[in-house]
């Protein structure tokens, strides 16, 4: 037995719509065209702002100034600086920063902080920051 | 030719470009597969390089609007600082999907997410296995008879979403830090490659396990992100809209959608777990039941009434 037409029969009703209120004050929005516009603007955002200078996805900033440590502020400290680079920075000696943070004697002080955070309970790059801020207060 | 309620219900779905590529469907799995290898590509690269440097490869986490939001109150308070895993980058997104929404609802949750593209994804593939494996299909439907005494608890359960925002909030502003990310399933996938241990990991793994009998499971009870489109989303003058006179009843709208809304039942469709992805307008049979429509001021909303039709 042939299957009916019915089942993939289309039924172009739109001519029969009989108006509401809703429909009234509403107008209708071509699909793709929102499809275009939704995509427009999220990708629009990003790249207008991105034209700006005002983009970075390597930490804090803008993208325009370069990461460096200086030792004077602890926010510039990022998750890829090694530990040396932070102790030499700052003045604290390796017992001091590996006492405070427990970590394993025998890591190395060129392991990055991103790296020690998978290692060390409770560790991050926050408490590093806090830790350093606290410590210049004194 | 008769118009019977039951012979509507015998009806094939058959959209305008119904099964060809420009079918809102495929062109939808056609941006979400784009943005997916996007991330895909961020994370091989964050694999196979060394991390050590300056020069190590943007985190995939760089990408997260989510975390824009996180950041929002330190960034805010602090005169420009980051927490830490906090990029510019992430809150330029979070502004992004803000602009979105604010036309668009929740267009970035249907499609542009690739954790949402990969809960469908999978969704997707059990209906297609159970389609080849009638056994499959039988369990499901007894499954669905047997959970269906629960099905108040879905209800409820998206509220889960608001708590997990207020969680974050709180968090973010009390510690300064990302108590959701060892949580996220998002942050998890993203950091596959470094990290397969976390709590994040299991919640992914999760998350991929239950959309196999469910759709979009993280979307609809967790997605804190999602909660915050759903609310800006409200803004939005673009809302799919149902017109009774030509409605036919067939339910396929309903059956369609991702989220279980009862779009037979509405006028408009106004809940703020409605990710716009059209999956009911493609799917409706009868031409200019449901529209996407543009609404001007003082449009009444009906909520699941019926429309009273003016003749």
């Amino acid at each position: 037995m042939s299957q009916s037409p019915v089942t993939t029969e289309r039924r172009p009703h739109r001519d029969r719509v009989i108006p509401t209120r809703n429909r009234w004050r509403s107008l209708p929005v071509n699909i793709f065209l929102f499809i275009l516009i939704g995509l427009a603007l999220f990708l629009g955002t990003c790249q207008g702002v991105q034209s700006l200078g005002w983009w970075s996805t390597l930490g804090g900033g803008t993208g325009s100034e370069k990461a460096t440590i200086t030792g004077t502020n602890p926010e510039e400290i990022k998750g890829w600086m090694t530990i040396k680079q932070v102790i030499d920075a700052y003045k604290v000696t390796p017992e001091e920063f590996f006492k405070q943070f427990n970590i394993p004697a025998g890591t190395s002080p060129e392991t990055p902080l991103n790296q020690l955070e998978k290692i060390v309970e409770g560790f991050s790059v926050t408490t590093v920051r806090d830790w350093l801020k606290v410590r210049a207060a004194k | 030719m008769t118009s019977s309620p039951e012979r509507h219900h015998k009806l094939k779905p058959v959209a305008p470009g119904a099964g060809k590529w420009w079918d809102i469907e495929h062109i939808r799995y056609l941006v979400q597969t784009g943005f997916a290898v996007f991330i895909a590509v961020l994370i091989y690269n964050r694999a196979v390089s060394d991390l050590s440097g300056p020069s190590a490869p943007t985190s995939p986490e760089a990408y997260c609007p989510l975390g824009g939001f996180e950041t929002l109150y330190k960034y805010v308070t602090s005169g420009g600082q980051f927490i830490s895993h906090a990029h510019l980058s992430n809150l330029v997104l979070f502004v992004a999907v803000l602009v979105t929404a604010v036309f668009a609802k929740s267009f970035f949750c249907g499609w542009i997410c690739p954790l949402g593209a990969i809960q469908q994804a999978i969704t997707g593939f059990r209906r297609w296995v159970q389609k080849r494996v009638s056994a499959l299909g039988c369990i499901a439907i007894w499954l669905g008879r047997q959970t269906k005494p629960a099905a108040f608890l879905d209800r409820w359960f998206r509220y889960a979403k608001y708590l997990v925002l207020a969680w974050i909030i709180w968090g973010t502003v009390t510690y300064g830090e990302m108590v959701f990310r060892d949580v996220d399933p998002w942050a998890a996938l993203l950091n596959i490659v470094e990290s397969q241990s976390g709590i994040g990991f299991w919640v992914l793994i999760g998350t991929l396990v239950v959309s196999l009998f469910g759709d979009r499971p993280w979307c609809r009870y967790l997605c804190p992100l999602g909660a915050i489109i759903g609310v800006v989303g409200k803004l939005s003058f673009v809302k799919v809209q149902r017109e009774s006179s030509v409605c036919i009843g067939c339910k396929w709208c309903t059956r369609e959608c991702p989220m279980d809304l009862p779009v037979h039942a509405k006028s408009r469709v106004a809940a703020v777990e409605c990710n716009m992805c059209l999956s009911c307008v493609d799917a409706c049979p009868a031409g200019g039941a449901l529209e996407l429509r543009f609404s001007l001021l003082g449009t009444k909303h009906e909520g699941a009434q019926p429309e009273k039709v003016k003749p």
